[in-house]
């Protein structure tokens, strides 16, 4: 079975099997936090409409903390399926969500900052901080989830990524990482999103790779001994 | 081994079943105490305690101005705002600990128990009061801490206070009720994030922070940055703020135990109590200030004099709100920090440093004035024999005050004492305006400071505020940077040439270049702007 085939085929049990309405509820909650305002022409200056949009983001990414739970881990960890496969597979099922419910706080930001608004509403910038802030609850959900064997992975994941994000959300003075748009280390600052970024995504990469101890576990071990077959074909597939 | 001793479960369809049957209170208390325990180290809940401690270690060690010369009737509230993260925290652990049987699968065992599902929920609850006792050490530390510190003025609301506690146990409540209602654990992240929002949403500048439907909230505090009010001008329904928390907490309490199967007259008590409590409490908060208030704002703002007391030192007068005399003690260096630079005759004259404040907003008193009502407060100074009185702000903890109170007295010692004061279209150019940032930055090191940030923060010239008001009188650019060099030089120099030159330096039309040759410092090149001459 080819790798695109066995892709092709987990697609539709990965998408039975999410927690899909975290996810749902998030982006909706995200997209209304924005829309609600916007469409009842609430006066607010750009900061806040910028302000609102970051707690958008923030919500639409707590439902992706829920997507890795599995109550079968105990037995889809034994498949022939490595488990980044198996990640990327129900993080996937949370993107569109996600992206929708960020694409419809944003346009709505876009069209009262447009339309009421002076000052621009940076908007590249903040999909740049929602999308690092995505990858990061991906980052906490994975890394918890090899703390977590039993597949009830979003109870401590949520907490987890609620905490961080509030850590971030109150660096103060020049260690601030949520900037006003009108501050003059804005550039600057988004470098250090975009750094974040970078490190977010390769964290979540490395810790969705299988423990070590699992890895080394590729022939049987009796005592000190390595037990090898003599056929080299059944070494190869362990 | 020895064969377990048998063990009779007491039927509960027997008579004898209940003589057997241990007290559920007792049994209450205990499952209370290890809850309690358990959420007391719950992570989230450490978190939470760490967030509140960790802000304040941080302004301790960079010995920031959250500790400086604080104004305790703004203190009080501020506690509230950083026993947020604590509150969601007991929120996301009060709800986890509920739903434990069902993350654990023992939920079926639980249900064979002697102790009933609605005093196991009861002792869930019991369990969130030392979490609240420990939010309340937690404020009443920082308020004391704060009230032990030299130039501490005003005094704290026990309201404000308890607030912060109360919201702990309200929310704490809000996680047993979810858990209760809702057996997924994605609930409680989902609602304290929401919440959270909600309460941060509504400190954004803009029409939810302007208005009283904050006050529904739990948490209902005016962002930190504008001047402090006088105790009797806040108008904060405190008071029935608590009242509605309380009234809410005890609504959820009682729909608690109403899901796990909670019955009796107690139980509808307690829920009519709260809702009556909450209905209440909650319309009489949002009622507009009253017209005596108001009135009271209004003379604050535009003749304060009457509302204040004077402190006679020599010469000079120190004139504060009540409660707000240690103050004066911070001002006293600033004020003689700049007389000491000027000739005996500009130094015996009878100074007055009167406080002001901008007490005219919707909700709190806060924000930020438009525009100095120069004219009213110079009619209310003649009106009570201190012409000329120098404006300072009513909170002394940010080098930004100290640079407004020796801005304002260099304008009128290099002016005149009886000059109006500043508005927001005055600009000092030439020798004056270049002698003013002399002084008011040699004042003192945190009056320098506090230039240093607004030069670093502002390009083409310099504002000095008017204390408390958002506006002030420019020196622009060449003024400015000669003022600079002036203070780049040793002070004691500097101080000399000007005393001897001080009708020259103080008088209208004074070049640059003239003043470069009486002090010895190098001119800098012409204004671009051409906003002077």
């Amino acid at each position: 079975m080819t790798g695109l085939r066995i892709t092709r085929s987990l697609v539709g049990p990965t998408l039975r099997a999410t927690r899909q309405i975290p996810l749902l509820v998030g982006a909706t909650l995200a997209a209304a936090l924005v829309v609600a305002p916007a469409a009842g022409g609430t006066d607010l200056d750009v900061g806040s409409w910028a302000g609102l949009l970051r707690f958008a983001a923030m919500i639409a990414a707590l439902g992706v903390t829920f997507v890795l739970d599995d109550p079968s881990a105990a037995t889809t960890s034994v498949l022939p399926v490595s488990r980044a496969l198996r990640y990327a597979l129900r993080v996937a099922v949370a993107v569109p969500a996600s992206v929708l419910g960020w694409l419809a706080a944003a346009t709505a930001g876009h069209q009262v900052a447009v339309s009421h608004v002076s000052t621009p509403l940076r908007l590249p910038a903040l999909t740049l901080e929602a999308a690092t802030i995505f990858v990061l609850a991906v980052a906490i959900t994975v890394g918890v989830a090899r703390l977590r064997p039993d597949g009830s992975i979003g109870v401590v994941a949520a907490p987890v990524y609620l905490i961080v994000v509030g850590a971030l959300y109150a660096l103060p003075g020049r260690a601030a990482l949520f900037v006003a748009t009108t501050s003059a280390q804005w550039d600057e600052v988004h470098q250090i999103w975009g750094l974040l970024l970078i490190v977010s995504t390769s964290a979540a990469f490395l810790l969705a790779r299988e423990p070590a101890s699992r890895r080394r576990r590729g022939h049987p071990r009796v005592g000190n001994q390595t037990i090898r077959s003599d056929d080299p074909r059944v070494n190869a597939i362990s | 081994m020895s064969a377990p001793a048998a063990v009779h479960a007491p039927s509960p369809d027997t008579g004898t079943a209940t003589a057997a049957r241990p007290a559920p209170g007792r049994a209450c208390l205990a499952l209370a105490r290890v809850e309690a325990v358990r959420l007391a180290r719950h992570p989230a809940v450490l978190v939470g305690i760490a967030a509140y401690l960790i802000p304040w270690g941080y302004s301790w060690a960079t010995q920031g101005p959250a500790g400086r010369f604080p104004v305790l009737q703004d203190s009080d509230r501020g506690t509230q705002i950083r026993l947020l993260p604590l509150a969601l925290a007991t929120l996301l652990a009060a709800n986890l600990a509920t739903l434990r049987p069902v993350q654990n699968g023992t939920q079926p065992l639980l249900d064979v128990l002697v102790l009933p599902s609605r005093h196991r929920a009861a002792a869930m609850l019991a369990a969130l009061v030392p979490i609240g006792l420990i939010a309340a050490a937690l404020v009443g530390a920082r308020i004391a801490v704060l009230a032990a510190r030299p130039g501490a003025s005003g005094a704290p609301s026990a309201f404000e206070l308890a607030c912060g506690p109360a919201m702990v146990l309200l929310l704490g409540a809000l996680g047993v009720l979810l858990g209760e209602l809702f057996r997924s654990p994605a609930v409680a992240p989902l609602a304290s994030v929401v919440l959270a929002v909600l309460i941060l949403a509504a400190l954004l500048p803009g029409r939810l922070a302007d208005s009283s439907a904050q006050w529904l909230l739990p948490l209902a505090s005016r962002p930190d940055g504008s001047p402090p009010l006088p105790a009797g001008l806040l108008g904060r329904p405190a008071g029935w703020h608590l009242a509605y928390l309380v009234g809410l907490t005890a609504l959820l309490v009682a729909a608690v135990l109403a899901v796990s199967r909670g019955r009796g007259a107690a139980l509808g008590t307690v829920a009519a109590g709260g809702l009556a409590l909450t209905v209440a409490a909650g319309v009489l908060q949002l009622r507009s200030p009253s017209g005596d208030l108001m009135m009271a704002r209004s003379e604050a703002t535009y003749q304060p004099a009457s509302r204040q007391t004077c402190e006679h030192r020599g010469t000079l007068a120190y004139c504060v709100f009540p409660a707000f005399t240690p103050q004066i003690a911070g001002w006293d260096g600033v004020v003689h920090g700049i007389l000491r630079r000027t000739p005996p005759e500009v130094m015996k004259q009878p100074w007055t440093i009167r406080q002001r404040v901008w007490a005219i907003s919707a909700q709190s008193g806060g924000g930020l004035a438009p525009e100095v009502p120069a004219a009213q407060w110079r009619a209310d100074d003649l009106r009570h024999g201190t012409p000329g009185a120098v404006p300072v702000a009513t909170n002394w903890n940010d080098d930004d005050s100290v640079l407004g109170l020796a801005g304002q007295l260099a304008y009128r010692v290099v002016l005149g004492a009886n000059v109006t004061a500043p508005t927001g279209a005055t600009v000092v150019c030439e020798a004056r305006g270049a002698l003013m940032i002399w002084l008011a930055g040699q004042a003192t090191a945190r009056s320098r400071h506090g230039l240093d940030s607004r030069v670093s923060g502002s390009t083409g010239g310099v504002t000095i505020p008017t204390g408390g008001f958002d506006s002030g009188y420019d020196i622009p650019t060449r003024a400015l940077t000669l003022g600079l060099r002036m203070l780049a030089q040793p002070a004691d120099v500097i101080a000399d040439r000007v005393l001897r030159s001080w009708p020259e330096l103080t008088a209208a039309g004074t070049t640059f270049e003239r003043v470069g040759a009486l002090l010895g410092v190098e001119v800098p090149p012409a204004d671009q702007d051409g906003v002077c001459p």
